[in-house]
């Protein structure tokens, strides 16, 4: 909303600057944006008189004219389309300054001296009129200084409203929080006028189909109205608000609907057939051809004017065609309505027509100001375009609008601020406000009716809320809560930052990616129609495809952010991320369409992507990262968090190399899988490099997570340690070969670790050669050679036995 | 035989004096003290004189033979000595070269800053809570006295899944999920910090960013204590020397509600380029909890009271690490991940 401080001082004498004034309101609530200056630089911009005005010869658009300055005649050069000879104009004399700080000097064209200039609205800075130069009412006398004698210099408050606020929609609203603010009282706008014509009863008959979508429609009657500029005054207003003067009736509409925040419709009363006015919802179907020319067909929820005839208004967001008030028009029909809110806004952004008059219905006015806003533009009219009033209004009102009491107690205003206000104090906040005041049985109490324009003001606390902004919140103490409570993090909270910590510990950086992914992503990662994973839940209005289904796996934000990272060169990229999936509850397939899906499981993820190697550093080569090297960083995670015993197990997924992908188990539980890119999925990201990624489950890791170890002692018996060299095929899985040994070596077999494994010659194709330490241990004594030595046979021929693996 | 005695003793000391290095020491010791030594000779050689002279000789030779193993003991460490020198001068390094690489890991910067608003509020009793992403109208809206067509769901453009189910478009709805889970119990004291989601996509907003609730419920809770929370807030998040200021604002769940400033911490408050000269900074919105939301929480208004707050993580930590360009927290090229490499 954009308020011309000159116009808010027709209210009241503020003797404040502006700016001082945007302090105090935006302290208050009502957020002032900047205070904006109108025309504080213009000078030497006097009304001019075109005696004069021919085209200039060996120009196509100039012309020469002769201006008179009150003093003198000048002569000017001007461009302008419209300009002509006997036109009252805006002229800039030389030395006058226009906004920016522009001096107009003489200048020549084609050999011609121009002193001065014709100015447009725009050049002036009053309005966006770059058409033409701006053309005066003849009454101005020549000479005179345009800034005085237009009260051209003002400033504007911009002010950014909250939704509670729309009452400031209206600048009498906005003078009336000025003078709570101030102290100083806002005068009402003088309403008189005298009404001379026929009774308004029987010159129109007006109905409303139902109360619930119209609460009220009052109508008044300006007849004999002659259609031309509005008063300059009044343009001023408006241009400050940004609007655009058209012509006194339309002027005077905006005017009104500006100053009582109560949008205004005004019909040719002529063109009304049968002389009726009847309000109701839209046919599914039905048409009408609004003012911009464009023909409407409506859905059935909209709500209309209707004649006698058909439809002629959509109301409360533009006019019929049929019904506009045009430069014939004499007879004027003031519709002052209120309209239920959710229609307005529903048609508005339905038919993406959203209006000035269509934001204050929708954000609900005050149906009592109806019948001022009605008589301030009939007076108007009569004012300002010769009309003559009919007696009366009509008014379809069903509904009382009488505001509500509200008790307001000391104890509560000081309870809900920490504060210690007196009653006085209170009540005095209430009086500036203009609420009205009861005495209330209780003591310390007072009944508070807040005035109809205040539709915000409904409870207690909302008047606390007056309390405690009009007396200004810097008075509120700050104090601590009396309470003592414990602060923690639960264990799944401790956790996550652990597990955080630890992949950070690990060489690993932390990503966030969104959680909306494109549905694209299924093609890149080679999945089957039918998997899981096409069937995420659709976003129903997203910015884009791009980020439309909700993820169920963190590998397309991951695998994106090492591809946009390889696109910069960055060839070194060790990522992780945790971040919640969504798995559509009920299993909805994939393409399946569900009106109505069911709120998803969100499931915490930890996912993992490695690309490239470690930059070449003056040591040593890097070792490009590979599936070993994330199930490291896995199993120093599981270490961490005294997670043991997992098993994998090998895992055939479209986006992942069949040959190294791996599920991890821990008993039965499916704890996540670690793998590396297949090929085509890396093609289809424009990944680098090899990249090996993986996802954890968060819930079974957590549950299985064991932070405190549960031995604390040390071997009090020196460990026997025995290396073992094997020799066998290829294909007999290490961990088979590791659960052998384990199962042979007794109970004193402590550690086996693989530390060696060769596969070039002399090693036959098809074999491997595998070594592992194993150590021995005894609790309670020393071991003997003997032992160990039968434990190694026992390992020996299990291995030779069960698996056909050979000493080497 | 006395003079040989000397003589042996004099070539001896010359001998070790001489010697380099500890192989030709060894050489030395064995040419005169090992068996067939020159000196181990002369004591062989003790018949040859008269039983008189033989006690006087033999004190001599041994005299000889300490002199020389002492010249000869001291002569080793001497060389040893300088053998260690010489073999830790030979292994200096160039100290100035690069260590041993390990790669660096990093938390993502919201991470960091998420923990740090934790660790505040657990500091003040507080603990946390999370909520679902993917929320019912109710929760994100209905609950928080913001009904169908209520104008202040014009300030939150929503991702929807259906008429009912939509991505939060604030941590609000965690004020009512505690208030459920505490079943009207009190005090209520979370904070929820978590992911929301609003249709907006440019330098200074993400269509995807994280706030953290704080909710306090309780007899007797004071817009004041309100205030007092934020300003201790404040101080711990910014610096000790911040003020916080509260402004009148509008939320349809708190009544009265705020918009909160700190004193700018560039500039301490005098004007400058990050607080576009006014010298504040808004961090956050709050307020006293709407009565409409305790009563549909199951909590009566005339008995208790609370406050409330909700703050961007994503502001707090471009204004507290001079992020620009919101856009880069979302990026996550590994570069900018590296700028706060604190694991």
């Amino acid at each position: 909303m954009r308020v011309s401080y000159n116009w808010l001082k027709d209210y009241l004498p503020i003797n404040i600057t502006a700016e001082e004034l945007a302090e105090k309101m935006t302290f208050a609530g009502l957020e002032i944006d900047e205070v904006e200056p109108r025309c504080q630089e213009l000078s030497g911009v006097v009304v001019g008189k075109v005696n004069r005005c021919e085209k200039m010869e060996g120009s196509d658009h100039l012309h020469i004219c002769a201006v008179y300055d009150g003093e003198r005649e000048e002569t000017v050069v001007c461009g302008a389309p419209n300009v002509a000879a006997g036109q009252t104009v805006a002229f800039a004399k030389v030395g006058a300054t226009l906004p920016g700080g522009f001096t107009i000097g003489c200048k020549k064209a084609f050999g011609v001296e121009s002193r001065g200039m014709l100015c447009s609205q725009k050049e002036l800075g009053v309005g966006e009129d770059h058409s033409g130069i701006w053309l005066l009412p003849d009454y101005l006398q020549a000479g005179a200084d345009l800034v005085e004698t237009l009260r051209l210099k003002d400033q504007v408050l911009v002010v950014e409203l909250t939704p509670n606020r729309s009452d400031c929609l209206g600048v009498l609203n906005c003078a009336r929080e000025a003078a709570a603010l101030t102290g100083l009282k806002a005068a009402e706008p003088d309403l008189s006028y005298p009404e001379e014509g026929p009774d308004i009863q029987g010159m129109i008959d007006i109905q409303v189909d139902d109360p619930a979508i119209c609460p009220r429609y009052l109508a008044r009657l300006v007849t004999g109205v002659r259609i031309g500029p509005s008063p300059l005054w009044m343009q001023q207003y408006l241009l400050a608000a940004g609007m655009r003067p058209i012509n006194n009736v339309v002027d005077i509409a905006n005017f009104v609907m500006l100053e009582y925040n109560q949008p205004l419709h005004t019909f040719d009363y002529q063109s009304l057939r049968g002389k009726k006015i009847y309000v109701r919802e839209a046919a599914l179907g039905e048409e009408l051809t609004t003012l911009d020319g464009k023909n409407r067909v409506f859905n059935g929820d909209e709500i209309l004017i209707c004649d006698g005839e058909g439809p002629v208004c959509l109301a409360g967001v533009m006019g019929g065609f049929n019904s506009e008030v045009t430069e014939n028009t004499q007879d004027i029909l003031i519709e002052s309505a209120c309209f239920e809110p959710v229609h307005i806004r529903r048609t508005a952004r339905r038919l993406g027509i959203p209006s000035e008059s269509s934001q204050r219905f929708e954000k609900g006015i005050d149906a009592a100001s109806c019948d001022l806003a009605a008589r301030r533009a009939a007076q108007l009219l009569v004012r300002y375009c010769g009309g003559t009033a009919a007696k009366g209004a009509v008014d379809i009102c069903r509904e009382s609008f009488a505001p509500k009491r509200i008790l307001l107690r000391r104890a509560k205003v000081n309870a809900l601020l920490g504060m210690d206000y007196s009653m006085e104090e209170i009540v005095q906040v209430m009086k500036n406000l203009a609420f009205g005041l009861e005495p209330a049985e209780e003591t310390e109490a007072v009944w508070v009716t807040a005035p109809t324009y205040r539709r915000d003001i409904v409870l207690e606390e909302d008047l606390i809320e007056e309390v405690a902004r009009l007396k200004g919140y810097d008075h509120i103490p700050a104090t601590i809560p009396l309470n003592q409570t414990c602060g923690y993090r639960n264990r799944e909270q401790s956790l996550e930052l652990r597990v955080k910590e630890l992949c950070a510990g690990l060489g690993l950086q932390e990503t966030v990616n969104y959680s909306f992914i494109s549905p694209k992503e299924a093609a890149r990662l080679r999945l089957p129609a039918g998997h899981p994973w096409c069937g995420g839940l659709r976003i129903q209005n997203p910015l884009n495809e791009e980020q439309s289904v909700m993820r169920q796996s963190l590998l397309p934000g991951l695998l994106h952010a090492v591809s946009r990272n390889n696109s910069r060169r960055n060839l070194d990229v060790r990522l992780f991320e945790m971040g919640m999936s969504f798995v559509p509850a009920g299993g909805l397939q994939a393409g399946q369409l569900e009106e109505e899906p069911l709120q998803p499981e969100e499931k915490l993820l930890l996912g993992f992507a490695l690309s490239g190697a470690p930059a070449v550093n003056w040591q040593k080569q890097g070792r490009a990262y590979d599936f070993f090297f994330l199930k490291g960083i896995v199993e120093s995670l599981f270490r961490a968090l005294g997670i043991s015993g997992l098993r994998y197990q090998r895992l055939h997924a479209p986006y992942l190399h069949p040959g190294r992908a791996a599920e991890i188990f821990l008993d039965d539980t499916l704890l996540g899988y670690i793998g590396e890119i297949h090929p085509l999925t890396a093609a289809a990201y424009e990944l680098e490099n090899r990249t090996v990624v993986g996802e954890l489950y968060m819930a079974p890791l957590f549950a299985a997570a064991n932070n405190i170890p549960q031995k604390h002692d040390l071997p009090r018996y020196p460990e026997v340690k025995r290396d073992i060299a094997l020799l066998g095929d290829a294909n007999v899985a290490a961990a088979d070969i590791e659960a052998a040994i384990r199962r042979a070596g007794g109970a004193y077999l402590r550690k086996v670790e693989l530390f060696d494994l060769y596969d070039g010659a002399p090693i036959p194709a098809g074999q491997r050669s595998l070594a592992y330490s194993l150590s021995f241990v005894n609790e309670e004594r020393t071991l003997t050679d003997k032992e160990v030595d039968q434990s190694f046979a026992a390992i020996v021929k299990t291995l030779q036995e069960n698996l056909h693996i050979q000493l080497r | 035989m006395w003079d040989k005695l000397t003589e042996i003793q004099a070539k001896a000391e010359e001998a070790v004096a001489s010697c380099r290095d500890l192989a030709a020491l060894t050489e030395i010791k064995v040419a005169y003290l090992g068996k067939k030594g020159e000196i181990t000779q002369i004591s062989r050689m003790m018949g040859e004189v008269s039983p008189e002279e033989r006690p006087r000789l033999g004190q001599a030779v041994n005299q000889t033979k300490q002199k020389v193993e002492a010249a000869i003991q001291q002569r080793m460490e001497e060389l040893k000595e300088a053998a260690l020198n010489q073999s830790l001068a030979d292994e200096t390094v160039d100290i100035t070269l690069p260590g041993t690489a390990f790669p660096a890991g990093s938390l993502h910067i919201l991470t960091t800053v998420r923990r740090e608003i934790e660790d505040i509020f657990i500091g003040m009793g507080y603990t946390i809570m999370e909520g679902p992403q993917v929320e019912t109208d109710y929760y994100n809206f209905e609950a928080l006295n913001i009904p169908k067509d209520h104008p202040a769901r014009d300030m939150q453009d929503s991702f929807y899944f259906s008429g009912n189910l939509l991505l939060r478009t604030h941590t609000s709805p965690a004020q009512a999920h505690a208030m459920e889970q505490m079943q009207g119990n009190y005090p209520v004291k979370i904070i929820a910090p978590g992911v929301v989601y609003r249709r907006d996509d440019d330098a200074t907003h993400s269509p995807m960013f994280h706030q953290v609730e704080g909710l306090l419920l309780d007899e007797n809770v004071t817009m004041g204590d309100l205030k007092g929370t934020l300003l201790a807030f404040a101080q711990q998040m910014f610096g000790a020397d911040r003020q916080i200021r509260l402004r009148p604002s509008f939320f349809p769940f708190t009544e009265p509600s705020a918009e909160v400033d700190v004193s700018c911490f560039a500039c301490g408050g005098a004007g400058c380029r990050l607080c576009k000269g006014s010298g504040w900074i808004e961090i956050l919105g709050s307020g006293m909890v709407h009565p409409n939301v305790l009563q549909m929480s199951g909590y009566d208004p005339q008995k208790l009271t609370g406050f409330a707050f909700g703050m961007g993580v994503e502001r707090i930590a471009m204004l507290k690490y001079g992020i620009t360009d919101m856009r880069l927290l979302f990026d996550n090229d590994v570069r900018f991940l590296s700028g706060f490499g604190r694991a």
